[in-house]
């Protein structure tokens, strides 16, 4: 008889042997960086993966059309079993998102993190928190209530006001009717935003590796 | 226990401490892990209005109830309270459980004294929800959804029936 562990222990060693995975994911760090503070970049990642699971979930009852997408959204939450629950988490991890990208920027900021040779992941990270915001903006503009329709109407005086590209950006994003607006704000928030951002970490994540963790002050 | 242990039965496994550790953990986190696998229900689509069957079901005769006046019943089922309100209009009859917290409503022909002055509605006096008695809409008070509306069948010698559901599905507390 072979113990249960021994077995996970076989096919793990099978699977690293073909993949060669191991150098992927083991990786050394410096002692300073065994801190909460350095924890922060990926809380924001564990939001995301949260975020993208209950999204792919929310996506299978929600209609994104201005007649539909609120009685879809009240059907997610008073008929769907554990409706309530999928869409709280899916609300609670877009803010702790915001919040522990926020506080990572602040820690790379204060620890100097960004200098030569990490400019680029700077850059990089910049690119992550603004299409963050973005996804928040069109994530509450979907709920095509009163006021969504309001924080819309905001954004779209906001992206009209950029000179020489406004009427651009505003048709592009927002089309010509609210039919073309709640149809454009679900691919955005569903398809093109999380794409990039999934883009992004992978080289913000491979750059983390290339530079390793910096040491700390 | 040693590799040359001269009391090792090597008949039985070689079970590290470890091993004996490592399995307690994982396998008490997959038990906690267990009872999260029922929010797989929201991925089946809850049921429809108007796909079940109710039984037609008679309720009164329409010189039983006065205009401006209720009836409770019971339906779809015994225990199921339900209300029969003969409205200016005609009559009309609803799941008689608020959709707030299950609490029973009724209808209230003169204001509920303390409670505002709701007069002519369906009335929860649990938290004070109120529902439009013609739609069963909400119009005050903290109950989500409408209330179900039973649809009646009256016939030519005045019997009333209930017949299944209009709207308002799924009925409060019913799987």
């Amino acid at each position: 008889m072979i113990s249960p562990t021994a077995i996970v222990r076989r096919v793990w060693n099978w699977f690293v042997s073909r993949t060669r995975i191991e150098p992927i994911l083991r990786t050394t760090i410096v002692k300073g960086a065994l801190s909460p503070m350095y924890c922060l970049g990926g809380l924001t990642f564990m939001f995301f993966f949260l975020l993208a699971i209950t999204g792919m979930m929310l996506g299978m009852y929600y209609k994104p059309t201005p007649d539909a997408a609120y009685s879809s959204i009240q059907t997610i939450n008073d008929s769907v079993r554990y409706g309530w629950l999928i869409r709280g988490v899916h609300f609670y991890a877009a803010n702790g998102m915001i919040i522990t990208a926020v506080l990572h920027m602040l820690r790379v900021y204060f620890t100097g993190a960004y200098k030569k040779p990490r400019e680029l992941n700077w850059i990089v990270g910049v690119g992550l928190g603004a299409f963050t915001i973005m996804a928040g903006f069109t994530g509450y503009v979907l709920r095509w209530d009163q006021e969504a329709v309001g924080a819309a109407g905001v954004g779209l005086g906001l992206a009209g006001a950029v000179p020489q590209f406004g009427g651009m950006i505003t048709y592009l994003i927002w089309g010509s009717t609210y039919d073309d607006t709640v149809a454009r704000f679900f691919a955005l928030h569903v398809w093109l935003i999380p794409g990039l951002l999934m883009v992004l970490m992978l080289c913000h994540f491979w750059m983390v590796r290339r530079h390793h963790i910096a040491h700390p002050l | 226990m040693t590799e040359d242990d001269p009391n090792r039965n090597y008949l039985l496994p070689k079970v590290t401490r470890r091993d004996t550790l490592k399995l307690a953990v994982l396998g008490g986190a997959a038990l906690l892990l267990v009872p999260l696998s029922t929010i797989a229900q929201f991925l089946f689509v809850p049921k429809e209005t108007g796909l079940v069957a109710y039984p037609r079901t008679k309720i009164a005769s329409t010189q039983d109830v006065a205009v401006n006046s209720s009836l409770l019943f019971e339906y779809p089922h015994k225990d199921r309270p339900a209300i029969l309100i003969h409205l200016p209009s005609g009559f009309v009859a609803f799941d008689a459980v608020c959709t707030h917290l299950g609490c029973q409503i009724h209808f209230d022909k003169v204001p509920v004294a303390g409670w505002g002055s709701n007069p002519q509605q369906n009335f929860c006096s649990c938290h004070g929800g109120v529902f439009d008695p013609n739609t069963g809409k909400v119009l005050g008070g903290p109950p989500p959804r409408p209330l179900p509306k039973i649809k009646l069948e009256i016939d030519s010698q005045g019997e009333i029936f209930a017949n299944g559901y209009e709207s308002g599905l799924p009925l409060y507390g019913e799987a």
